[in-house]
């Protein structure tokens, strides 16, 4: 067989490739670990921004005249009460409300208390006066 | 670049593909690309690469995790698995940085495509049409660093029956696993078997074969 430049990056590569498949089955030491916490943590920055700006984006947007003024219970809660109701609404409601931390603390109280609206509201209207 | 910043389209991932990033982007993915990222840019640096240093290990899976994200490299949750899509991307990329270490042409990995079809490309179309169109037919020096790897692996595996078979098909012009499996003998355990020994075998390569590597010109 004549073997060109190309076969032969080609052969080292599938050498290599296995090798790595071997070891990526291995185990990370204790300090690999906080390296591999350093590239998530980066990443979930990442992603995190991008939900904060489509949030903000949906806060900015002109609200459904169905959603309404927002209830008097919630102008009355505080930052942390807010945050508190979302996050028992994730828990109980798992496939109603998708976030992370770090999108939150990008939003206003009132941002908050439109997203609590939204997420409650609809389902309880007769508690929203 | 003007053309290419023209040509680009902002990339927007929809709310399925954005959780499905978010879901598959896990410590469990990140430790398997780092390690499998480490033991390539290691493997490379035996033929003359650069070294595996924590900096580019980082930066070899954070990169391939950014540039999926931003859009410059086409992930399709229904083609793979996030996991295959990463572990692609640094493949290619540290194949591409050794045909830099060995003065071989070559190839911008990101978007390079983009610019003349307007459209996001799989890693390995883009890959594969660049080194296609880049690579010389022969290249001496090369072939003998192949060669040289290839006997002092053949050297260091002894008499063992499930990796010399795969070092034999390599010699033979394997390319791929599958290509592997149809010039051998071997069952998928026995290749599993070999490639876990073979991973032992690599690093015990001699440092002569990085000098000789980097003598190329």
């Amino acid at each position: 067989m004549t073997m060109t430049t190309r076969n032969d990056l080609d052969a080292l590569d599938l050498l290599f490739h296995e090798v790595a498949l071997s070891e990526a089955d291995s185990v990370s030491t204790r300090a690999e670990r906080r390296q591999e916490r350093d590239i998530l943590a980066a990443v979930r920055a990442m992603t995190a921004a991008t939900r904060r700006a489509r949030y903000l984006d949906e806060m900015t947007t002109p609200e459904p005249m169905s959603l309404g003024a927002l209830p008097a219970k919630l102008l009355l809660w505080t930052r942390d009460a807010l945050l508190a109701r979302i996050v028992a609404i994730a828990e109980t409601n798992p496939g109603a409300v998708r976030y992370a931390h770090q999108e939150l603390s990008g939003l206003s109280d009132n941002d908050l208390r439109r997203l609590v609206q939204m997420l409650e509201y609809p389902l309880h209207d007769e508690e929203a006066s | 670049m003007e053309k290419y910043e023209q040509k680009r389209k902002p990339f927007e991932p929809t709310e399925e593909w954005l959780a499905e990033y978010e879901r598959q982007a896990d410590e469990r993915l990140i430790g398997r690309a780092r390690r499998y990222a480490k033991s390539r840019a290691r493997s490379i640096a035996k033929v003359g690469g650069r070294g595996a240093d924590d900096d580019y290990v980082r930066e070899l899976v954070q990169e391939a995790l950014v540039s999926t994200f931003t859009g410059d490299l086409r992930w399709d949750p229904e083609e793979k698995t996030l996991e295959a899509h990463v572990l692609d991307v640094v493949r290619f990329r540290t194949k591409n940085d050794l045909a830099r270490a060995l003065h071989l042409p070559h190839v911008v990995l990101d978007g390079e495509r983009v610019s003349e079809t307007g459209e996001y490309d799989t890693i390995e179309g883009e890959v594969s049409e660049a080194l296609a169109r880049s690579t010389p037919q022969s290249s001496p020096e090369l072939r003998i660093v192949v060669v040289e790897t290839l006997a002092a692996l053949r050297a260091l595996a002894g008499d063992d029956p499930r990796v010399l078979p795969i070092v034999g098909a390599i010699e033979q012009g394997a390319t791929t696993r599958d290509d592997v499996l149809a010039l051998t003998d071997l069952t998928p355990e026995d290749y599993h078997t070999g490639r876990v020994r073979l991973t032992a075998l690599v690093q015990q390569l001699p440092d002569s074969l990085r000098r000789a590597a980097r003598g190329m010109k």
